[in-house]
């Protein structure tokens, strides 16, 4: 969907999903491997913008990522609140950020609480916590099953 | 250029051998073949049921999956996904080879999408991963259903690695 003059659309409900394609490779017994999963700034499409196949297509080119599988989890439980250890407390939320060819673009960002500011890369250890979150609850989400 | 042998010569050369080693020649009776039919079924489900080979055919998929993240470009994810450093995937390399003396083969050997290699287990509700990181930092991670997950840092060590092995080994078979 082309955003053309459109702006982004800052709320999201927390019952709406995004969604993610995968490979087989990180579909291991049906089971979604968060080792499939980056942060930060991972990409979604929204529910209420998108369709969960669109997410099959390329961003920017003519290309369909054919054999691929999709999942969705929905807003609540991309939201979550982590220490890092260190006395700081991390929060994680999504961020409708449309790029030219697609309005529906959504971004996953972590914001330091106290600091107010974003925090482009949070330790591994962090990082893993909350991708291991997120594919406990992807993996109950199986849209589309790859085709292995 | 080979010369023809007659073929009585032939026949005559087998008669011979026939009368040589009379037991070679024995047409077996109809309970000798069927014991002989039975014994290599059960070899064969025996080979089929054994752990060890079957372990076996797990570590070689395991590498023949280690291998094919050695092909991979930046943004094989398609989402801009670092490939795994040739240093990431010799770690991994070695962890394969204590899993493989410890008869712990992995469920798979994948890229990470965070840059670097993952070996996942996963027995039911179980699950547990080693990831090696690029920077060369290592974690282990386990969980069970949707019970609280447990992640550590592993040191480069056999040590420290025999021990997650053994830790995810016992989370696997709780």
């Amino acid at each position: 969907m082309i955003t053309g003059e459109r702006g982004p659309q800052p709320e999201f409900p927390a019952s709406e999903e995004v969604y993610r394609r995968f490979q087989a490779e990180h579909f291991v017994q049906n089971v979604l491997s968060n080792i499939g999963l980056p942060f930060p700034r991972t990409s979604f499409n929204r529910q209420s913008l998108s369709e969960p196949e669109d997410v099959l297509w390329h961003d920017q080119e003519d290309r369909r990522f054919e054999g691929w599988g999709v999942f969705a989890v929905t807003a609540a439980q991309t939201r979550m609140c982590l220490p890092t250890g260190d006395g700081r407390t991390l929060n994680f939320d999504l961020e409708h950020n449309p790029l030219p060819l697609n309005y529906s673009h959504t971004e996953l960002k972590c914001i330091d609480v106290d600091a107010q500011e974003e925090v482009k890369r949070p330790s591994n250890k962090v990082r893993k916590e909350y991708r291991v979150e997120l594919s406990r609850a992807a993996s109950k989400q199986i849209i589309i099953n790859p085709q292995v | 250029m080979p010369l023809p042998v007659p073929q009585q010569e032939i026949a005559d050369l087998l008669q011979a051998d026939r009368l040589l080693h009379p037991p070679i020649y024995e047409t077996f009776s109809q309970p000798v073949t069927e014991a002989y039919r039975n014994m290599r079924e059960i070899i064969l489900q025996a080979r089929e049921r054994s752990m060890y080979l079957s372990n076996q055919d797990r570590f070689i998929a395991a590498l023949n999956e280690l291998q094919k993240t050695a092909g991979l470009q930046y943004g094989w994810d398609s989402y801009g996904a670092e490939a795994p450093t040739p240093a990431s995937a010799s770690i991994a390399k070695h962890i394969l080879s204590i899993l493989q003396q410890s008869n712990m083969p992995p469920s798979k050997v994948a890229a990470s999408a965070e840059g670097g290699v993952g070996i996942c287990f996963v027995e039911g509700e179980k699950y547990a991963d080693i990831e090696i990181f690029n920077d060369g930092e290592m974690l282990a991670t386990t969980y069970r259903g949707d019970s609280e997950a447990r992640i550590w840092d592993l040191e480069s060590d056999d040590a420290s690695i025999t021990e997650a092995i053994k830790q995810i080994r016992a989370h696997l078979s709780a």
